[in-house]
């Protein structure tokens, strides 16, 4: 028993044994060293020592492959804003445009967090490498797919309800992905909303009515 | 009031008041000749250096009760010694070079409130569980004891040092025998546990004794365990076999 997928399998057979029901899977399978089922259990299942090791070992894999990506600010790193006003120091999102700033060296970067869907535009130098969270790369790459094929059906006109609070309004353009990010991004749309105010989503934080 | 006339009055009031309310504690008699002359400790006065001299005159009309055999004292507790109370001749004060020693006021300070407790060698009643306790929690070697080492030898734990490390040693000699016979068990049902590296983690203590409501396999040997039969999971290690879990709860003496 030295590979997780052999301590996978085994955690699974001595799940099965004592319970008498399949290991419960905690998050989706991206970037988790036991295909997104809880470490805590698993650890307490079969040799603590080994599950304790193989996990530190795959964060240390990964870490090294996104401080590889973020060397050259490729699309999709995980980030975290480190400097900066209050609302974007903190974020911890993906870098998903990366370009020459308007002023000053270094690059400005576009950050959006898929979790939160909150966004931001900093420099470079105010941000950091981080190991993405257990299944946020599958979000993300859901996120990706999800707009992608929602954009036909997001066109002017067409109302719409905000999943986090239940506003409604209606679209006052097609979706379309952001100008300035050069074809990078998500598909997003201008909503304007019942008291008059309008603001810019992806289509994933909206419901069709 | 003079000096020798507190001692008196000091004197006079524990011959009254003693038969009565010992054996006490230091603190709890003093106070009771306190409440029977009528005077609190300021009335009686205070050293330069603070110290008040109430505290230091009982000192010395103990010292004196003692050396006529009226009372005794065993750490800080009095006892009075009613046989000899009845028939002590009038005390001395001043007839011993101890008690003038007593006398000096440097020397009272250095004392303080103790009391100087003549007959017993060690500065700790280790009678007293409460003491016994504090001692052995602050010393960390207890139970380590080199008979041979002048150190050990001059400790006041010495003695339930050396009974503590003959119960260690007795302990550790019965766990080894224990192992030995449990391993002994698991080698003649097949297994050899002697090679077996158990991982840190592991929790024997918890190990659950549990019938497989599945087929999995026994982390030691590697054996199948099916369905129905009957095995111990050990928490952080895996599942094992029935008899090795047998032997590692011997083992430990679980």
């Amino acid at each position: 028993m030295n590979t997780t997928e052999q301590v996978l399998d085994y955690a699974k057979s001595v799940h099965l044994a004592l319970k008498g029901e399949p290991l419960p899977i905690e998050f989706a399978d991206s970037d988790h060293p036991y295909e997104g089922h809880s470490t805590e259990v698993i650890q307490n299942l079969v040799d603590g020592d080994l599950v304790k090791s193989q996990v530190r070992a795959f964060e240390k894999g990964l870490k090294s492959e996104m401080e590889a990506m973020y060397a050259t600010l490729m699309c999709d790193t995980p980030v975290k804003v480190t400097k900066g006003s209050m609302d974007k120091r903190g974020i911890e999102g993906f870098i998903l445009h990366a370009r020459e700033p308007l002023q000053g060296s270094g690059k400005a970067l576009f950050v959006y967090d898929v979790l939160t869907n909150k966004s931001c535009m900093v420099r470079d130098s105010a941000t950091k490498v981080r190991i993405p969270k257990p299944g946020e790369r599958h979000t993300l790459k859901e996120t990706y797919r999800v707009c992608k094929s929602l954009a036909p059906h997001f066109t002017k006109g067409k109302d719409v309800v905000l999943k986090t609070n239940s506003s409604t309004g209606f679209i006052v353009e097609d979706a379309h992905k952001n100008s300035n990010l050069d074809g990078n991004g998500f598909h997003q749309v201008s909503v304007q909303w019942v008291g008059g105010e309008t603001s810019t989503h992806i289509l994933t934080e909206l419901n069709l009515k | 009031m003079t000096t020798q006339e507190q001692k008196n009055l000091i004197l006079n009031a524990m011959r009254e008041v003693f038969p009565n309310i010992l054996p006490s504690r230091l603190q709890e008699a003093r106070q009771a000749v306190l409440t029977h002359v009528g005077m609190t400790e300021a009335d009686f006065g205070y050293y330069p250096s603070g110290q008040p001299k109430f505290n230091n005159l009982c000192s010395q009309a103990v010292k004196t009760l003692k050396s006529t055999g009226e009372m005794t004292t065993q750490c800080w507790e009095w006892r009075w010694n009613v046989v000899c109370s009845e028939e002590a001749p009038a005390p001395s004060y001043d007839n011993t070079p101890m008690e003038m020693m007593m006398e000096l006021e440097d020397e009272d300070d250095l004392f303080g409130d103790f009391e100087i407790v003549q007959s017993t060698p060690s500065l700790y009643n280790l009678n007293d569980e409460e003491t016994m306790i504090r001692l052995v929690a602050t010393t960390p070697c207890f139970g380590k004891v080199v008979q041979s080492d002048s150190m050990c030898q001059g400790c006041p734990l010495f003695d339930s040092c050396c009974e503590k490390k003959g119960e260690d040693s007795l302990a550790k000699r019965e766990a080894k025998e224990a192992r030995k016979e449990a391993l002994e068990q698991a080698s003649l049902a097949g297994y050899d546990l002697t090679k077996v590296k158990v991982p840190k983690s592991a929790r024997l203590h918890e190990t659950q004794h549990i019938e497989a409501l599945a087929d999995t396999s026994c982390v030691v040997s590697g054996e199948p365990i099916l369905t129905g039969e009957v095995a111990y999971h050990i928490p952080s290690w895996g599942m094992v076999k029935k008899v090795i879990g047998d032997s590692y709860k011997a083992m430990n003496n679980l």
